[in-house]
């Protein structure tokens, strides 16, 4: 939205919307091949290094192991495997892509349908088909406020679902990249639900915009949804209300907890990007090569959208904004939920949201000083401080006693604690070592 | 044990001497109205409390394990508390009526809030609160020396000298208040007895009536001062209680920057009320005090004037102080929301009980030391549900 006109990042492209001008892809992406198993899964197999691969073509050989077929953002050979950071230091393998020069990085739009069309054809086909399709031609990542979208519908073939929930919400209000996805695509996104909503059987459809946005982009939504059974849901958006746990609970009263999934609650839930890439693929056939990204330079206060390629590298994507220079930490999500990068990570692994901040300040904590601010601000009534403790403790008794269950990692209580004590860090500490909470 | 640096992307800024100096912003203004009405003696009460505490506590700190979390931002606002619960004579070099030197006690208070702050735990782990404790001692010590006597004249604020009072005995006509009081007279300050100790004669039976018969209206008529005297602070009291609107505003101010929770002294301040109401009051004393439960259903009393005898009760008593200042201390107060609810409910009660059989100027502080040393037992009986 701030992006200049003229900036190098910039550059024209049918389908991107005036919101997210396309990014000149790099000389070298890292695409991504996200597998279902964490580690010791088998490494997917490359097609041959020094093949020349045209826009959306796979990457690899097809493996039941793979989440996505990885795809050809643009033309470009392949120059082999590597890896490529994910959030909290997790690494996955990545085709390396080079590049040729002056590729666009979006296919060009292909005129729409009418709606009834597309349907009918869901109706034609399995959705187990539809799945797979799905599984096929899009890139699927768990966001943290977006679940797993094909996970979530596996999960809809053994537990049916009577209510698709689609959150134009941000985390961020600073950086309101679902609200700017549903501005440019309101018709895409429609689409996407109502084509979801078709496929599990659900009764109803909901579309869940913050009240505060402006009435033109309220008026758009509307139009999108006129004569369908999506309902437009306003809510207050305050932070971290676009959790799914909590919306979740605010709007249908299902209690969701960290790490499960809605569908347990008979709702698939999914963001405003996840509904794009869905109706882009219902509506016109397209799979996703590109995502809409949101950066944040925290030392200019300035938000900067752009569409760029899947395996592009951060750095590259904030170089190219104009942040590189100034930029010391890079993390993902909201600034509360201190999600730091690592160095090679790449679009398509760490969510729609880059923060650029200035150094990470060392500070010293003091002893808990039982102010409460911690309780008194979590939005799922645990207690933090507690939590901390059975980090340091090892106690999973009280670590489940304190409520981490229920925790949803916002980092609200490290923000408001005046003795800076690491409540997020001992929180994601217990998870890791008593994974059954 | 030395705490670890954390990386931290985003935070506050409000860090742990933000927090009390917060809290020192509320209290400023029970602070201002003491120094007012106490006069520069007050200032010095305040200023030797707390330098002396910050001193000890420097001391101290150093000093074993327990002296590690002590922290003088936290001796600092522990120190002022101290000293705004402490009349404003005790800064005099004269000797009093013993040959001992009154103005000793500022130090020795300083340092004995040191001494329990480190004996008690220090930042966030001392469940009993020092001030009170130490206060508690000064009075078992010194007793009677602790009792103030005085308030500077309505023309003589700030600058006036305290222990300049009026030579004659205390003044016993009660009907005009210390704001409608004509200028002028002998001396800086007004000598007069305590309501506190009106109260206590009374409600424990002591009281000895002058005309063979003692109702609760002769009570509030002719021997308690105007109430508007209390509220305003035109009565003899510690320095920082004295005035109870400026206490009021003080807290209310808390309670707008989210520093305090008002479940504790809105449920204090009702239960309290409500314990006064019920609890049994001489209704009457001739030669021997006529005892009621629920004295406002008593025809010879009224609910007026049981309403009236639970409004002096508190306004005479501390009780509004500690609901604001001390029982919402971190330290003290239960973490879960429905256990804070308990804990002002147990303070209300026993501080409703203390101010009308054992003390009304003690009485408050002994009810909170007992309701926090609760505290871990109902946080551990009422924890918060999670949302999932």
């Amino acid at each position: 939205m701030t992006q200049p006109a003229d900036s190098p990042a910039a550059e024209a492209a049918p389908d991107a919307g005036g919101a997210f001008p396309v990014l000149r892809p790099p000389p070298r992406l890292m695409v991504p091949c996200l597998s279902d198993g964490a580690e010791g899964t088998p490494l997917p197999i490359s097609r041959a290094a020094g093949t020349v691969v045209m826009v959306g073509e796979a990457l690899v050989e097809p493996h039941p192991s793979l989440r996505y077929t990885p795809r050809a953002p643009v033309a470009g050979t392949i120059a082999g495997l590597g890896h490529v950071g994910l959030i909290r230091g997790r690494e996955t393998p990545a085709v390396i892509l080079e590049t040729s020069p002056n590729q666009p990085s979006v296919a060009p739009a292909l005129p729409m349908p009418p709606m009834g069309d597309f349907i009918r054809r869901l109706r034609d086909a399995s959705f187990v088909d539809w799945i797979d399709r799905l599984r096929g031609s899009s890139y699927w990542t768990p966001r943290w406020a977006c679940p797993d979208l094909i996970e979530q519908l596996h999960r809809c073939l053994q537990r049916p679902v009577d209510t698709v929930v689609c959150s134009v919400l941000d985390l961020d209000t600073t950086l309101p990249v679902q609200s700017n996805i549903a501005a440019a695509w309101p018709a895409e996104v429609v689409a996407g639900v109502r084509a979801l909503a078709s496929l599990t059987g659900a009764g109803r459809s909901w579309l869940v915009i913050p009240e505060n946005l402006p009435d033109a982009r309220i008026a758009e939504l509307q139009n999108a949804v006129a004569g369908t059974d999506v309902k437009l849901v306003p809510v207050d958006n305050r932070y971290p209300l676009a959790h799914p746990s909590l919306l979740l609970a605010g709007l249908a009263g299902r209690l969701v907890r960290f790490g499960n999934l809605p569908v347990e609650q008979g709702v698939l839930m999914l963001d405003a990007a996840a509904a794009w890439q869905a109706g882009r693929l219902f509506l016109h056939n397209m799979p996703t090569l590109a995502l809409p990204m949101g950066m944040f330079d925290q030392s200019t206060r300035r938000a900067h959208f752009v569409m760029a390629p899947i395996g592009t590298p951060i750095e590259y994507l904030l170089e190219q904004v104009g942040v590189a220079a100034h930029f010391a930490v890079v993390s993902s999500g909201t600034p509360l939920h201190e999600q730091v990068l690592s160095s090679d990570c790449v679009v398509g692994g760490v969510g729609l949201t880059i923060y650029a901040s200035p150094p990470i300040r060392d500070v010293n904590p003091e002893p808990c000083i039982r102010c409460g601010w911690c309780i008194e601000a979590c939005p799922v009534h645990i207690r933090p401080a507690e939590l901390l403790e059975a980090a340091q403790r090892g106690d999973a008794g009280l670590a489940e006693s304190a409520g981490l269950p229920a925790c949803i990692e916002c980092g609200i209580c490290s923000y408001v604690c005046p003795s800076n004590l690491p409540l997020l860090q001992g929180i994601r500490t217990l998870r890791k070592t008593l994974p059954r909470l | 044990m030395r705490s670890t640096p954390v990386a931290r992307l985003s935070h506050s800024g409000i860090g742990v001497g933000g927090f009390y100096g917060m809290h020192m912003l509320g209290i400023a203004l029970p602070l201002s109205a003491g120094l007012l009405l106490f006069g520069w003696r007050a200032t010095i009460v305040v200023s030797v409390v707390l330098v002396s505490a910050l001193c000890a506590a420097a001391v101290w700190r150093r000093i074993g394990a327990r002296g590690q979390p002590l922290r003088l931002s936290q001796a600092a606002w522990l120190a002022v508390l101290l000293a705004l619960m402490l009349p404003a004579h005790l800064a005099s070099a004269g000797r009093d009526a013993t040959g001992e030197a009154t103005w000793l006690i500022l130090p020795a208070a300083g340092i004995c809030l040191a001494i329990f702050m480190w004996l008690f735990g220090g930042l966030g782990t001392g469940r009993i609160s020092p001030p009170i404790v130490t206060l508690l001692l000064l009075a078992a010590l010194f007793g009677d020396r602790l009792t103030p006597q005085n308030v500077l004249r309505r023309d003589r604020l700030f600058v006036g000298d305290l222990l300049k009072a009026d030579t004659s005995e205390p003044r016993s006509d009660r009907r005009d208040s210390w704001l409608t009081r004509p200028r002028g007279g002998d001396g800086d300050a007004e000598r007069s007895v305590p309501a506190s100790y009106e109260l206590i004669q009374y409600t424990t039976g002591r009281e000895r009536p002058a005309r063979g018969w003692l109702p609760i209206q002769g009570l509030l008529r002719d021997n308690l001062p105007p109430l508007e005297d209390l509220i305003i602070g035109g009565q003899p009291g510690p320095i920082g209680v004295a005035s109870k609107i400026s206490v009021i505003v003080g807290g209310l101010f808390l309670l707008y920057r989210g520093l305090i929770d008002i479940r504790i002294p809105m449920t204090i301040l009702l239960v309290e009320f409500a314990a006064l109401l019920i609890l049994p009051v001489p209704t009457a004393i001739a030669d021997q005090p006529l005892w009621r439960w629920l004295a406002l259903r008593d025809p010879n009393v009224g609910a007026a004037t049981a309403i009236t005898l639970a409004n002096y009760e508190i306004m005479a008593s501390p009780v509004l102080f500690m609901a604001f200042f001390l029982a919402t201390s971190p330290a003290a107060r239960p973490m879960s929301r429905r256990a804070r609810w308990v804990y002002g409910a147990v303070i209300g009660a026993t501080s409703a009980a203390a101010q009308l059989y054992v003390s009304v100027d003690f009485g408050p502080y002994v009810a909170m030391l007992i309701a926090s040393l609760l505290a871990p037992s109902l946080d551990w009986l009422f924890r918060p549900q999670p949302l999932m």
